[in-house]
């Protein structure tokens, strides 16, 4: 028994010790205010520089070439910087180009700002810019944002000229889009793809310190920053010193956080949590519409009966969009009013389809399914609001014999299936991440992007076709602007889907934060952020 | 008692042979396409064909898990379809982490387990015995995110005396280690009591009794180390378990460990992790069989001879 004991006694001596080893060191600022991170006690001594946030996910990958996903995005943000930036309204103005001048359609000349200087000491180059781009355009994991990209030539030490593959008008917002971020060529190919991803390096306020997979990721102030954010003066650093990222997935506990001071800024709140923040004293509610129609009710236009319109104008007047939304989302974002959010430059609102039962069974009686049929909606699994959503619909299309299996799906088996025509209905939606109703219209409702590309609901029409054909290559604005105009009414007419849902960004933050705006982009321009 | 070890440990090339084929095919006739679920909604055709060829996902099966197995000999797991990282160094990332807590989690349980089923054993029927296995009842019947969520509240928001999340102080081990141990504790302490009182009405303990043996002595040298062997068993068993994840508690107090891993890696159809993940907590589940088994002849001689 002795020997177990002492056997014991050193195993639980060799796990303290590996566990004490185990733990990072606190991250250290540039100028040595070194905080704990993570607790109460320590975010006291934290001082006022030092940002602490909770959010559900983590980054997946630090590399802007290597993924697409929000939360990478937002760091992406601080650590980099692209060509040109986005305002509130979304208008494009300089980032690290200071100028750029249209050759014709598809040629356009970017000017540098001069001496900008990468996290590394490296001094930006014309070559970092095409090696980034050019790197973007190639990689398929961000495809949707730059693959419009044919080659990026350097002219000169500070221009370089981008041409597309086809004439592409809104090429600005995709370019200002994080996927375009510009990385040193010189570090990428000094430790390559993977280990950059890790360890990246950039030109942005604030460089990379320190992560710890899974649990957190640390940033610190850049302090040689040299060049211009939107919102902060030239010249000016930010105020924050440290930023960290801390990954809490549980909804509730990310709340308690925020509530107990244990974090500053709360990243995504769940649905279920707004009104407990919305109630706390010391907490403030962010609620700003985004990009996103969140979810429509989709037909497979290509599948009968949906192919033809008079059942699909049934359906839209047997539901009751605005107790759908009421309902199933809590009262938050708003209900949808066309093929695009209103966040979106050109979007048009229409008149929400009031339920009209009377005229939906006449419609039925028209099409020649006045005793209904069966037919079945997808779900993502995971998504409650939307399965509620599905759950009154199904009840509400029994008023004209549709009887609606609804089938919960989780993303693998959803996406191809429905990629597939496999569905008759499905409740989906969009993010037109670049804020040009180009990114909103294009994947979704052209008929060349049947499946995968976007359009899930296989609609087809070809003056629909023309029309954002026309929007993607003309460089005349105004021209865009009536291109998107006439496609919204046709599609509207057309109803290949209802729109239920337009989302917001749910963020919080600490009542003494100052600065922290939230943007429809879901992409925070920390670096204006002042804790008081 | 060394060739024994050996030879376990040469048992174990077949299993992780095995394993590694089970989980590759598992992984091959999951529906959902990694690439489609890395690139999204959108993506264009072209893109997720491209990713499949770079993922291999366009080989035949065979062709796939050969290189895998070929890779795996040489210590190369893949790499991560999300973050693009080695599969070994994600795991090794996290794995210490779930270890520190299984390990904190397991001697929080012995040290209340085993003592209350011993007092238990010993005052059968007593007070004691009635709140200890109306204690035990509890802790087994309470689900690991409730307890979680009620520990956050009165020592987080109620008493602010510990962090509700995270790992980065000592401190915030707290919470995860007490919501983990407390639940294995209630299952060590009916094990302890029902195996005591079998032992304890052996004929050597009413001899040892006769013998005028101090009670002490009796229960903790004669009774107890005959009673460990289900114990052990047990504790290893619940040990080897934990260390495939804790996943609810890991999830609750934000530690960023395998299981929560291994689950997002599920859902993402990142099947190098998943495949790396299932593989190495195979391994390490036959490692903790072997410790235990080991651990069996420190505890009983008889079964040390047996080890050829």
């Amino acid at each position: 028994m002795k020997k177990i004991l002492v056997l014991a006694a050193l195993v639980i001596s060799a796990m303290l010790l590996l566990t004490a080893c185990g733990q990072d060191a606190p991250p250290a600022a540039e100028n040595g205010t070194a905080n704990d991170a993570g607790t109460p006690a320590a975010n006291g001594a934290a001082g006022e520089t030092h940002l602490l946030v909770v959010q559900p996910m983590a980054a997946a990958n630090l590399d802007p070439s290597l993924t697409n996903d929000v939360p990478s995005a937002r760091v992406f943000h601080l650590i980099y910087q692209t060509l040109v930036y986005q305002d509130a309204d979304l208008n494009i103005i300089p980032g690290l180009a200071t100028e750029w001048e249209f050759l014709d359609a598809q040629t356009v000349v970017f000017t540098l700002r001069e001496g900008v200087r990468f996290h590394n000491g490296n001094i930006l180059t014309a070559d970092d810019v095409a090696f980034s781009l050019n790197r973007a355009g190639q990689s398929p994991h961000i495809a949707a944002i730059t693959s419009f990209i044919y080659e990026v030539e350097v002219l000169n030490d500070n221009q370089v000229k981008l041409i597309s593959e086809y004439p592409f008008a809104p090429m600005l917002s995709h370019l200002a889009h994080q996927a375009a971020s510009i990385v040193n060529r010189e570090e990428v190919e000094r430790v390559g793809d993977e280990a950059h991803g890790q360890n990246p390096v950039g030109t942005g306020p604030f460089r990379f310190h320190n992560l710890v997979a899974g649990d957190r990721l640390e940033l610190v102030r850049f302090e040689d920053f040299n060049s211009v954010v939107p919102g902060l003066p030239e010249g000016q650093l930010p105020a924050v010193e440290q930023i960290t990222f801390r990954i809490v997935p549980e909804a509730g506990v990310r709340t308690i956080e925020l509530e107990t001071g244990s974090a500053h800024l709360l990243f995504d709140a769940a649905a279920t949590e707004v009104a407990r923040i919305r109630e706390h004293n010391d907490l403030v509610m962010l609620e700003v519409p985004n990009l996103a129609l969140n979810t429509w009710l989709g037909f497979n236009n290509q599948r009968a009966p949906f192919d033809d319109i008079r059942v699909r104008q049934a359906i839209a007047y047997a539901i009751d969009i605005e107790s759908i939304v009421d309902v199933a989302w809590a009262g938050l974002g708003q209900v949808a009013t066309g093929p695009i959010p209103t966040t979106i430059r050109g979007a048009l609102e229409f008149p929400i389809i009031p339920q009209n039962i009377e005229r939906a069974r006449e419609l039925m009686a028209e099409a020649g399914l006045a005793d209904g049929f069966s037919t079945n909606v997808w779900v993502n699994e995971g998504n409650a609001m939307r399965a509620d959503a599905a759950t009154m619909i199904q009840a509400q299309l029994r008023a004209l014999n549709i009887e609606t299996q609804i089938n919960i799906y989780e993303w693998g088996i959803l996406l191809p299936a429905t990629a597939a025509g496999e569905h008759d209905m499905s409740l989906m939606g969009w993010t037109s991440v670049t804020g040009d109703p180009d990114y909103g219209l294009f994947p979704v409702y052209h008929s060349s992007n049947w499946g995968d590309a976007g359009n899930r609901n296989f609609y087809s029409n070809p003056r629909v076709d023309e029309l954002l054909d026309l929007g993607r290559t003309s460089s005349d604005d105004a021209v865009r602007m009536e291109a998107y105009r006439e496609a919204q009414i046709l599609i509207m007419e057309d109803l290949p889907l209802i729109p239920l849902w337009q989302s917001v960004e749910l963020h919080a933050s600490r009542n003494n934060i100052e600065g922290f705006t939230v943007t429809p982009s879901g992409v925070f321009p920390l670096w204006n952020v002042v804790i008081h | 008692m060394y060739k024994y070890i050996l030879k376990r440990l040469l048992m174990m090339i077949p299993i992780i042979l095995g394993v590694s084929f089970v989980i590759f095919f598992m992984t091959y006739i999951t529906p959902g396409d990694p690439a489609i679920m890395t690139l999204g909604e959108g993506a264009p055709p072209e893109a997720i064909e491209a990713l499949r060829e770079e993922m291999g996902l366009n080989d035949p099966f065979l062709v796939r898990y050969v290189t895998y197995v070929v890779n795996m000999v040489q210590g190369d797991l893949g790499n991560s379809f999300m973050t693009r990282r080695g599969v070994v160094d994600e795991i090794m990332d996290r794995f210490p982490t779930t270890l520190m807590l299984a390990f904190y989690g397991t001697v929080l349980s012995v040290l209340i387990g085993i003592p209350l089923g011993i007092i238990s054993a010993t005052k059968q029927y007593s007070i004691f015995d009635n709140a200890a296995t109306a204690a035990g009842l509890l802790g087994v019947s309470i689900p690991n995110f409730w307890l979680g969520l009620m520990l956050i509240i009165l020592f987080s928001i109620n008493l602010g005396w510990l962090p509700p999340s995270g790992i980065a102080t000592p401190s915030a081990w707290i919470l995860p280690v007490i919501t983990l141990g407390t639940g294995s504790a209630a299952m060590v302490m009916r094990i302890t009591r029902s195996s005591m009182l079998e032992v304890i009405r052996q004929d050597y303990i009413r001899t040892a009794r006769a013998k005028g043996q101090k009670e002490s002595v009796i229960i903790w040298k004669h009774a107890l180390r005959n009673a460990l062997i289900p114990v052990v068993t047990a504790v290893g068993l619940d040990f080897g378990f934990l260390l495939g994840g804790a996943v609810l508690t890991e999830s609750i107090y934000a530690v960023p460990g395998l299981g929560r891993f291994m689950v997002d890696s599920i859902r993402t159809r990142d099947f190098p992790i998943i495949q790396g993940g299932v593989l190495f907590l195979a391994i390490v589940f036959s490692l903790v069989n072997l410790l235990v088994d080991i651990l069996y002849a420190y505890i009983d001689p008889r079964i040390k001879s047996q080890y050829k």
